[in-house]
């Protein structure tokens, strides 16, 4: 049964073709459809003024052709794909975060690639670097290799509280796929509820570094990892646990960060700093966090180091990084044994400096070399995507 | 007058509202925001674990030694917690903040923190208009007061002010528009009168200058004073400055001093009045400070940073020291050339307001 995609309601279409709206064969892995979405990452890396952006020339990066054929051939393999093709692709409906920017275009180039139908909602209050991506989108849809993309990808830009758009999208796709958070999901959840769906609530992240290695490089590293979307991705490190580093070694890592921060990108602003204030003082009123070594003499304050802020801490629960909201606050504790980081569900990434401790880690939903946390893999928070999206109708719906 | 009787609200709510130099205020304040800081410890657990933050249980930002020591608390944790320092079955009157979007500060007064502070208001304010009330017109609506869900800062801002005058005329319908007649008729009743007019800028500019403009309607009023408040966020929009604001008023008003006033819901009570000189005055039971935005220290007078506003009235609630997000600097303590002691200061604008708020949120 096909939906009507119009709607009453104030829906902008910043991106949909009219062919879209048609029924398109099921196409997963084919080679005319893996050149249309390497196409995508040559006419992005192609533009020297998106060097700047690095969140974007890491999504290029990940699409790239070689990469791309890679995984072509692990799936085509399969014995998945094949009974799919000439079918008809299947529908899926991303909603994407408002935080991270870049999200929304791995999951539904991911799934484009095995052979659905997508449509990704955007929010109005979507940052500046989703808008730059919807536009490069159109822009590489309208070119010869393109065209073939735009059959299998719509964007779609509306308030979360227009609902029934929310339910009609939900109708229309076999397969809805939401980016946290988690009153997000619950909300959603709640619009046609027998949708299947996958789901990607909070998470949060931290670092565990012994800086064995070079300093100045673990600093770079964990600059790439903590600048990106003003800290607020789930795979963002949002405290560092120090495994027996002493503490001029810390200094010393602080003094590199504040050296190398002048010309690292970033977008935090005179806001976000005033953010790191009101955080510190809210996880101390709700959370009880305790500064380590405070001289008594001023009430409790982070350490300013450029855009960044940073305090160390007597001790991290949780619930603490679990309320942390991004705007570059790292906070930092002691630690002499890998268990004192406390197990909880919502703990996704430990990020390493020191590959021999991810045999002893048994926290977190993965372990990742520090300046990696932020990279794009088809295993996302413990869910197979290519699975996932290979075969739509595989997943259980809520009820059954 | 005594000093040193800071825990005396009969006695030092008596103090000369811009009377007391710095060193005198210090002698008051520094042991007033002490015991506030203490009591508040006692009796709000969240604002005592905010002190016990730096680590100490017994914490040395209870005892400063200067007033512009103690510790505040960020404006925004007024929205996110129920912060009180008096049980659930004190709470006299909840105070709502007038924000249009995201969440409003709750703010809880028992029957003394409301008395005391709309004394307080009382005494500023009379400094201003005098002791004798004044024929009023208040450039909003009747409408405006009339909200069930709790009172807001604008419904308390215009009841707070129509005590201070008489024969009440609102200048604006229920949908904001000039009633002509009226004005026309109270002006003509008080023209030779001290008229006290009172509004929000924004809609004192729009609604009402902008209106009688448009209908090429002049007054010729004597001595009369206008107050207004609220921010100048809209007022940037359209391009008006304090100065424009001014002109144009006495343009189509005649003789009217205008004072701008800077005050929030945080720390009702206490407000700002802005002098002959257009600069914002700290009335006796109240310092300010001004912060880097980095590094949180103080800054010298002259320096753009984040305004901490010190007030000796919050006693229900630990709004004694708070952290606001507006940026302001201060010019002097003192030695405004007005003549009214205490720090005199001028408002920059706010921080602009991040726009993703927490992690990952898809649903607005």
């Amino acid at each position: 049964m096909t939906h009507s995609l119009k709607f009453i309601e104030a829906v902008k279409w910043p991106l949909k073709t009219e062919n879209f709206a048609n029924p398109q064969n099921n196409l997963a892995w084919q080679n005319k459809l893996v050149e249309a979405v390497a196409g995508f990452s040559t006419f992005i890396l192609k533009q020297a003024e998106l060097k700047q952006f690095p969140e974007i020339i890491a999504l290029a990066y990940w699409f790239r052709p070689a990469h791309l054929k890679q995984l072509q051939a692990e799936q085509v393999a399969s014995d998945k794909v094949r009974p799919l093709v000439g079918k008809t692709a299947g529908k899926v409906f991303h909603i994407a975060p408002a935080n991270v920017d870049t999200v929304f275009l791995y999951s539904a180039l991911l799934s484009v690639l095995c052979g659905n139908q997508n449509i990704v909602r955007i929010s109005e209050r979507s940052g500046d670097i989703t808008r730059m991506l919807v536009e490069l989108l159109k822009l590489y849809c309208q070119s010869p290799t393109g065209k073939l993309l735009a059959n299998y990808l719509a964007v779609a830009e509306y308030s979360a509280q227009l609902e029934n758009v929310t339910a009609q999208l939900s109708r229309w796709c076999d397969l809805r796929v939401i980016w946290g958070g988690d009153q997000s999901i619950a909300a959603i959840s709640q619009i046609e509820p027998n949708t299947k769906q996958i789901e990607f609530p909070d998470r949060y992240s931290v670092a565990l570094l012994s800086l064995n290695k070079d300093i100045k490089q673990t600093a770079q590293q964990f600059l790439t990892d903590v600048l990106p979307f003003n800290q607020q991705a789930c795979s963002s490190p949002k405290a560092i646990y120090w495994l027996n580093v002493p503490e001029e070694k810390q200094q010393d890592f602080w003094s590199n960060i504040e050296n190398l921060l002048p010309n690292s990108r970033n977008q935090l602003t005179m806001s976000n700093k005033v953010e790191q204030h009101i955080l510190l003082q809210k996880l101390a009123v709700e959370h009880g966090i305790e500064l380590a070594n405070h001289t008594g003499k001023s009430f409790a304050k982070i350490k300013s180091i450029g855009p960044l802020g940073q305090c160390k801490v007597k001790k991290l629960t949780s619930e603490m990084l679990a309320a942390h909201s991004g705007n570059g606050l790292v906070l930092q504790t002691d630690i002499d044994d890998v268990a004192a980081i406390t197990s909880n569900e919502k703990l996704q990434s430990v990020i390493i400096d020191d590959q021999t401790l991810s045999e002893t880690l048994y926290v977190g939903k993965r372990s990742v070399q520090i300046g990696q946390a932020l990279a794009f893999d088809t295993v996302w928070d413990g869910q197979n995507l290519l699975e996932c999206f290979i075969n739509t109708t595989s997943i259980n719906s809520p009820n059954s | 007058m005594q000093i040193d009787d800071y825990n005396n609200a009969a006695v030092f709510s008596q103090f000369p509202v811009y009377g007391l130099n710095s060193v005198q205020k210090q002698a008051f304040l520094q042991q007033r925001l002490n015991w506030l800081t203490h009591h508040h410890a006692a009796h709000c657990p969240e604002y005592a674990r905010l002190l016990t933050c730096i680590g100490e249980a017994n914490s040395p930002m209870c005892n400063i030694e200067h007033i512009e020591q103690v510790p505040p608390v960020a404006a925004r944790l007024f929205k996110d917690y129920g912060l009180k320092s008096i049980k659930d079955d004190e709470v006299f009157r909840l105070m709502r903040s007038s924000g249009t979007s995201g969440r409003q500060s709750q703010i809880y007064l028992d029957a003394d923190s409301a008395k005391l502070q709309s004394q307080i208001l009382v005494k500023t304010l009379q400094h201003w208009l005098g002791k004798q009330r004044r024929p009023m017109l208040i450039i909003d609506a009747k409408e405006t007061m009339q909200n069930k869900n709790g009172m807001s800062a604008r419904a308390a801002g215009l009841q707070g002010m129509s005590f201070f005058g008489r024969n009440h005329c609102y200048a604006l319908d229920e949908n904001m528009q000039l009633r002509i007649d009226e004005v026309k008729s109270f002006i003509e009743r008080y023209h030779n009168q001290q008229i006290f007019i009172f509004g929000f800028t924004f809609i004192v500019w729009q609604q009402f200058i902008q209106a009688l403009q448009s209908l090429g309607l002049k007054f010729n009023l004597q001595q009369a004073i206008l107050i207004h408040g609220g921010g100048w966020k809209k007022m940037q929009q359209q391009a008006v400055d304090d100065k424009t604001f001014k002109q144009q008023i006495n343009a189509q008003l005649g003789d009217v001093s205008v004072h701008d006033y800077y005050g929030m819901v945080e720390q009702t009570g206490t407000i700002y009045m802005q002098c002959e000189h257009g600069h914002l005055h700290c009335p006796v039971w109240s310092d300010v400070v001004v912060r880097d935005i980095n590094s949180l220290a103080q800054l010298k007078n002259g320096q753009q940073g984040l305004l901490q506003v010190n007030s000796a009235l919050p006693t229900s609630y630990p709004g004694h020291s708070i952290l606001t997000e507006d940026l302001a600097v201060i010019h002097g303590e003192d030695d405004c050339p007005c003549g009214r002691l205490g720090k005199y200061f001028t408002l920059h604008g706010r921080v602009p307001n991040s726009q993703v708020r927490g992690c990952s949120d898809t649903f607005s």
